[in-house]
């Protein structure tokens, strides 16, 4: 049975960070860039240790940090993409290694490698089950403000990422479908319009990273920001579309999981990490989605 | 110099031959990202081997042979998994992205397996992302110094049919190679991944992969310059940074061999726009 202080918040995190994801998600598959999420997941780090070494604390300033150092990578990436031509993907997996071996290098010259203070275990494979909600015992708790005053940091980034998300989506949302599905239409667009749409694409792909990784970790980034929204593209026609069955992938695979969970402990006594069986569950469904309709092929082809 | 710095450079000047030269021909197929999840396919693999040693009560000199061929197994596995998924009709980058999550999600379910049994821990595996130079041994050096001479051999016999099965990939099909060919390129991928993964870890093994081809690319116009070209900047950079990184720079060496390949990368782009530009490269 589902303890509301200690499932509860797990659950609406990964919703929360799974809502931001899937945006993002479907702004970088249909243009070949999903693998940017595997890559910024991990460029990420010197943004979190400079946020960390300008505060001293696991705050704000260090998602800033991670949201500044995700952009500019995400620039360098669209800059090399268009001035060199480098090959497919090519720029990406020259620039994420150099991003991260910059952050391990100052990790080392700041000297908080030998404390426990940046945790990259921590970073890689989350922590979900550390997210307690202790004021939350029954429903009604919900209702109480101060409830929420008490509610764990990475359920209110969650929420707060998905709010920022939906937002900036759902105001540029016939710029960003006609640029997603009508190639020749955003080539027509005046530079500046078409400057802006790649911002807020910026913008929205570097915020969702930095709160899925601050929140749940590598592992559930790189499935959130891919999976949902693969299964979702091959049955949807439109972007709206795709968004929701996307949501109802990710509500199915933390379905699942949970289930595979609670079999795995009650039938073998094993105690599998949630984030595992999730990012496991969300690749079962993308894979499995389009089979379930019948189709062999997505309505839109996935570039 | 005392053994293990020799030891370690040995190892560091190998891989960087090795993934440079290997490096050149991934990113003219636009594969490093291919080669980026067959890498973290090996991580199950790894994972499952220690539990394998601790179940079974094998003994730790069978350690080594256990984590290859299981390492192999689950990293071939993923490859096979994104080759199912092209063959599917999916992209390129759905297929990569599927198929690292897929690595991801069973290696940390195995991981809760294998820690069940007390046999391994997330520290490991984080050990595995990020490599750790100064522990190579002898035995961890080996693999890559034989994989570095079977390629070197390898290159010189197959040189014009390589070049094809990059460049021309119609000529390589009307000869019948572009199959053979291809399976070798995943079996090589695993075995390189796997050779090189104790010096520099599974992220910035992409790095040395993809920056030494960069960084020739632009002062090369044959493709065996550009193979050999990045095999030594491979060799060159890797053996500086881990020189440094012994005695000057005591730094995170794999950290410290990405970083001074991005340094160069940056200086030879900046010298090369400078020579197009028609201002001579001093």
């Amino acid at each position: 049975m589902m303890v509301l202080s200690q499932d509860l918040p797990i659950v609406v995190t990964l919703f929360g960070a799974a809502v931001a994801a899937i945006i993002a998600g479907s702004l970088l598959l249909p243009r070949g860039q999903i693998m940017v999420s595997e890559a910024s997941s991990h460029a990420v780090l010197p943004g979190m240790v400079l946020g960390f070494l300008l505060s001293g604390e696991h705050g704000w300033l260090m998602l800033i940090g991670a949201i500044a150092v995700i952009s500019l990578f995400l620039g360098l990436t669209i800059c090399l993409r268009r001035r060199h031509r480098l090959g497919a993907s090519v720029e990406i997996a020259a620039l994420f290694p150099l991003f991260f071996g910059a952050g391990v290098t100052l990790l080392s010259l700041s000297g908080l490698d030998d404390t426990a203070a940046i945790d990259l275990d921590h970073i890689l494979f989350g922590s979900l089950e550390l997210i307690l909600w202790l004021d939350v015992l029954s429903p009604a708790d919900l209702l109480r403000p101060g409830a929420w005053a008490a509610a764990p940091d990475q359920l209110l980034l969650a929420l707060s990422g998905a709010g920022l998300a939906l937002l900036l989506a759902l105001a540029a949302y016939p710029l960003l479908n006609r640029s997603l599905m009508d190639g020749q239409a955003f080539a027509l667009m005046s530079p500046v319009a078409s400057f802006g749409l790649r911002g807020l694409e910026i913008v929205l792909v570097a915020t969702a990273s930095a709160v899925c990784l601050r929140t749940a970790g590598v592992v559930i980034a790189v499935a959130l920001f891919g999976a949902p929204i693969i299964g979702a593209w091959s049955l949807a026609r439109r972007l709206w579309q795709a968004w929701l069955i996307a949501g109802v992938i990710t509500l199915l695979g933390l379905g699942l999981s949970y289930v595979l969970s609670a079999a795995m402990l009650s039938q073998f006594g094993i105690e599998a990490r949630l984030s595992g069986l999730f990012a496991l569950c969300l690749v079962a469904l993308a894979i499995a989605a389009p089979l379930a309709t019948g189709r062999r092929t997505a309505k839109r082809p996935l570039a | 110099m005392d053994y293990n710095t020799l030891i370690v450079l040995v190892g560091l000047v190998s891989a960087g031959l090795l993934l440079g030269s290997f490096g050149a021909l991934v990113s003219l197929r636009g594969e490093n990202l291919t080669a980026d999840v067959a890498g973290h396919g090996v991580v199950s693999g790894v994972v499952l081997s220690q539990g394998v040693i601790v179940w079974f009560g094998l003994g730790t000199w069978l350690a080594e042979p256990v984590l290859w061929v299981l390492g192999f197994t689950s990293s071939a596995l993923i490859l096979c998994f994104i080759f199912f998924l092209r063959w599917r009709g999916y992209s390129v980058g759905a297929s990569q992205a599927l198929a690292i999550a897929l690595a991801y999600g069973s290696s940390l379910v195995l991981l809760s397996i294998v820690q069940a049994t007390g046999a391994f821990s997330t520290k490991g595996l984080t050990l595995l992302l990020l490599g750790d130079a100064a522990t190579l041994t002898l035995g961890k050096v080996l693999p890559a110094l034989m994989l570095l001479l079977v390629w070197g051999l390898a290159f010189l016999l197959l040189r014009r049919a390589l070049h094809d099965w990059v460049l021309d990939r119609h000529a390589s099909g009307l000869a019948g190679l572009q199959s053979r060919l291809d399976l070798v390129w995943a079996v090589a991928t695993v075995a390189l991944v796997l050779s090189a993964l104790p010096a520099l870890g599974l992220t910035l093994l992409v790095g040395m992969l993809t920056l030494p081809a960069l960084i020739v690319r632009p002062w090369v116009t044959s493709f065996s310059g550009l193979v050999l070209g990045s095999a030594l900047i491979g060799g060159v950079v890797s053996g500086l940074a881990g020189w440094l990184s012994a005695g000057v720079l005591p730094l995170p060496t794999g950290a410290l061999v990405v970083v001074s390949l991005g340094a160069v990368w940056a200086l030879g782009s900046l010298a090369a726009g400078l020579r197009r530009k028609g201002v001579p490269a001093r």
